[in-house]
């Protein structure tokens, strides 16, 4: 009796959490998210790993490595169901670029930028109204200029939302090949 | 006697500038510490002195083929006159562990008596290697190699070697190595 009277006390705990969680959600359903995000680049494909054989292939062809800055990143999302939103995400970071071949010793280095564009969803998890949870998928491509586009995906098992509910802040982990650690920013909803 | 010391020096002077200019023309200079450089030393040394190095133990041993385990085991050696040899040999061969099939063809004239002998080489070879690059090499006349009285290996080398490079698309690169004594006299170009 008594596990079936917590058992209730626990759904219905979490109903109300569910309810708040994404009250905002519906009354106010789209919202844009502006990031800053850890970079690493050798997630990029364009990242060539130095290689020190002694064969002709490695001495003719430039090798390429690749650094960044942080990655600014801004996401909008439309809430079709109370916990579920569609949106797209864009990337963008500034490039150091450096080729280097090995025949002469020769490097080469100069700034570019990096932008992609993926399509998301984001899944909101039962939370409360001032600490909501989420998790967000995304895939698309990225360009860097004078290198053939790239797939790009973005993957963010956990992300959190506090403080209110049109202005508040907003973190998220993040596993792709384009951002790789974290990211945390702003959002606002309307 | 002022002006004839002065013409003599401008005409040693005239003559050492076209000396230098005889050298190795077109193409651009590189260190000789570079990667390049140093595949060129692959074959100036683990190749064609290897092969000159296993060539003496086959003389002394009286075959006609490195039968024993070696880096250049199946090479045929032909005697064709006294004091030259001619070797061929074809199979995966390493540069700094780097192995690809690699053929050559090389004369070589045994130039004094001693066991550890001084050597004129003519050889020509390919290599073929990942990716569609291949390069062809050869001597441009005979590389000699002085033992200067070491047991083993050959410290001065005086010649030049050619060496073609080629990918997918054609000729990619010629360079040259310019063999003038200790291998940090070398000279190498490339761009030909």
């Amino acid at each position: 009796m008594h596990l079936i009277n917590a058992m209730k006390k626990f759904l219905f705990a979490l109903s109300v959490l569910v309810f708040c969680g994404t009250a905002a959600a519906q009354d106010h359903p789209h919202e844009f998210n502006l990031f800053l995000g850890g970079f690493n680049s050798q997630y990029l494909g364009y990242s060539v790993a130095p290689d020190y054989s002694t064969d002709l292939y490695a001495l003719y062809e430039p090798q390429t490595q690749i650094s960044t800055g942080p990655v600014y990143t801004l996401d909008y999302n439309y809430a079709v169901l109370k916990w579920l939103s569609v949106g797209v995400q864009f990337h963008y970071s500034n490039l150091n670029v450096r080729t280097r071949t090995r025949i002469d010793s020769s490097y080469d280095a100069y700034q570019s930028s990096m932008f992609s564009f993926l399509p998301e969803v984001k899944l909101r998890i039962p939370s409360s109204a001032h600490f909501r949870l989420y998790g967000k998928a995304a895939a698309g491509m990225y360009f860097v200029p004078q290198m053939a586009p790239r797939f790009a995906y973005d993957l963010v098992p956990i992300g959190c939302e506090w403080a209110g509910q049109r202005v508040y802040g907003t973190a998220e982990l993040v596993y792709g090949n384009v951002v790789k650690g974290g990211r945390i920013g702003v959002g606002f909803r309307f | 006697m002022k002006k004839i010391l002065y013409l003599f020096a401008a005409a040693v002077l005239a003559l050492s500038s076209c000396t230098k200019g005889a050298d190795i023309v077109g193409g651009y200079e590189y260190n000789i510490y570079t990667p390049g450089a140093r595949y060129m030393i692959c074959i100036a040394d683990d190749l064609t002195a290897g092969a000159l190095q296993d060539l003496e133990i086959a003389i002394d041993m009286g075959k006609t083929e490195i039968s024993w385990a070696s880096h250049f085991t199946g090479m045929e050696i032909e005697k064709v006159e006294e004091n030259v040899w001619q070797l061929s040999f074809e199979g995966p061969f390493d540069f700094d562990y780097q192995t690809y099939e690699t053929t050559f063809s090389m004369t070589a004239t045994k130039l004094n008596e001693e066991k550890h002998a001084d050597w004129d080489v003519v050889i020509t070879g390919t290599r073929t290697e990942r990716e569609g690059y291949r390069c062809t090499f050869e001597s441009l006349g005979a590389i000699t190699y002085r033992a200067l009285g070491t047991t083993t290996g050959w410290d001065y080398m005086f010649g030049r070697l050619s060496m073609i490079v080629y990918n997918k698309d054609g000729k990619k690169d010629g360079c040259m190595m310019n063999f003038d004594g200790a291998p940090s006299k070398a000279q190498f170009v490339r761009g030909l």
